[in-house]
């Protein structure tokens, strides 16, 4: 998306969103969610408080929008690997047991929620479809895991660099 | 009579020759400056088949092969047959949107260009012909050649609607 195309207000609401908070989210989909958590469910409006208290309500509500937009499509460009690398570090931070995790995301499918109103219908499927997959490895990750005793045959790596495994 | 009749139809045809030669000239001519929406709608569209290209690529299925379980390379190929079909069919129906909406306009139309019209109807079918071979294409061998063909009709797609729009002026195409 081209940044120059938005109002100065709301710009200058985005730039201020982005250094502050989202500088400070370490992950692609941890942002998507961070952002898609300041959208009511019911109204599809954005909403921050503290965005707003600096900048109206209507610039913040533009700039939460946009951020959410170019976060989405972020992910959704995302390789497998990277995706299922990023999934798995939020996973880690959630502190929640893989297992338990990996069982709501594949069954709820609360994912769904972090899709824009506003994108395009099959980039939406394409990004519901590639976190399926992810899903798909993951949980193929924690069955191996389990499977074998440590020590064991290694699967690839998910990332370009060697992940810890799921469980210490 | 038949060399009146002969005459007369060459006479025609000449004619016809004549007036899709300065439609064409009329066509070829440069187009007004796109407005915002327009600058930011051909931008999002770009990045979404950016995005949607990429999908299609080399890396992922290299990845998922790498993991050895045929389950996951199952689940891939799948999902990306899934998501490439629907990628053609929503083409399509943009198509056949783009269509409709033009024969509505030109029905009001005053000064219709042949030309132009006879170009668009061959762009439309053309680009049916496409999408109906891409069909196939995918459900047969899977999405694996689809990029160069997307890109293709992608481009003949938004020159049908630049064109569709051009060709009858007062309207705007969605």
């Amino acid at each position: 998306m081209e940044r120059k195309i938005l109002p100065a207000d709301v710009l200058s609401a985005y730039e201020d969103f982005s250094s502050r908070t989202l500088a400070r989210i370490p992950t692609a989909i941890e942002r998507l969610i961070y952002i898609a958590s300041t959208r009511d469910y019911n109204s599809g409006l954005y909403h921050h408080d503290g965005l707003a208290s600096r900048f109206s309500a209507g610039a913040a509500a533009k700039a939460l929008q946009f951020a959410h937009i170019e976060a989405f499509h972020a992910v959704s460009a995302m390789p497998l690997r990277e995706l299922s690398d990023k999934i798995q570090q939020y996973m880690k931070s959630s502190r929640e047991e893989p297992s338990a995790f990996l069982n709501a995301w594949q069954k709820l499918e609360p994912y769904r929620v972090a899709i824009p109103m506003e994108v395009d219908p099959t980039i939406a499927e394409l990004f519901v479809s590639n976190v399926k997959i992810a899903l798909a490895i993951l949980r193929l990750h924690l069955l191996r895991q389990t499977d074998r005793p440590s020590g064991a045959l290694q699967l690839p790596s998910l990332g370009p660099r060697s992940l810890p495994p799921l469980r210490s | 009579m038949i060399y009146a009749s002969l005459i007369a139809a060459l006479l025609l045809l000449l004619a016809l020759v004549a007036l899709i030669a300065r439609s064409l000239q009329t066509a070829g001519q440069p187009q007004e400056a796109f407005s915002l929406d327009d600058r930011k709608n051909a931008v999002n569209d770009a990045l979404n088949l950016e995005i949607f290209l990429k999908a299609f690529g080399d890396d992922d299925q290299r990845f998922v092969e790498t993991l050895g379980d045929s389950r996951v390379q199952k689940l891939l190929a799948y999902e990306r047959k899934r998501i490439a079909l629907r990628w053609i069919g929503r083409k399509t129906a943009d198509a056949r949107g783009i269509m409709q909406a033009h024969v509505r306009r030109a029905r009001e139309a005053k000064d219709l260009s042949v030309s132009a019209e006879i170009r668009l109807a061959l762009q439309y079918v053309e680009l049916l012909a496409l999408f109906e071979f891409l069909a196939i294409s995918v459900l047969i061998f899977g999405p694996a050649g689809l990029r160069k063909r997307a890109l293709w009709t992608n481009a003949i797609l938004s020159d049908m609607k630049r064109f569709g729009q051009s060709a009858v002026p007062d309207a705007v195409v969605r």
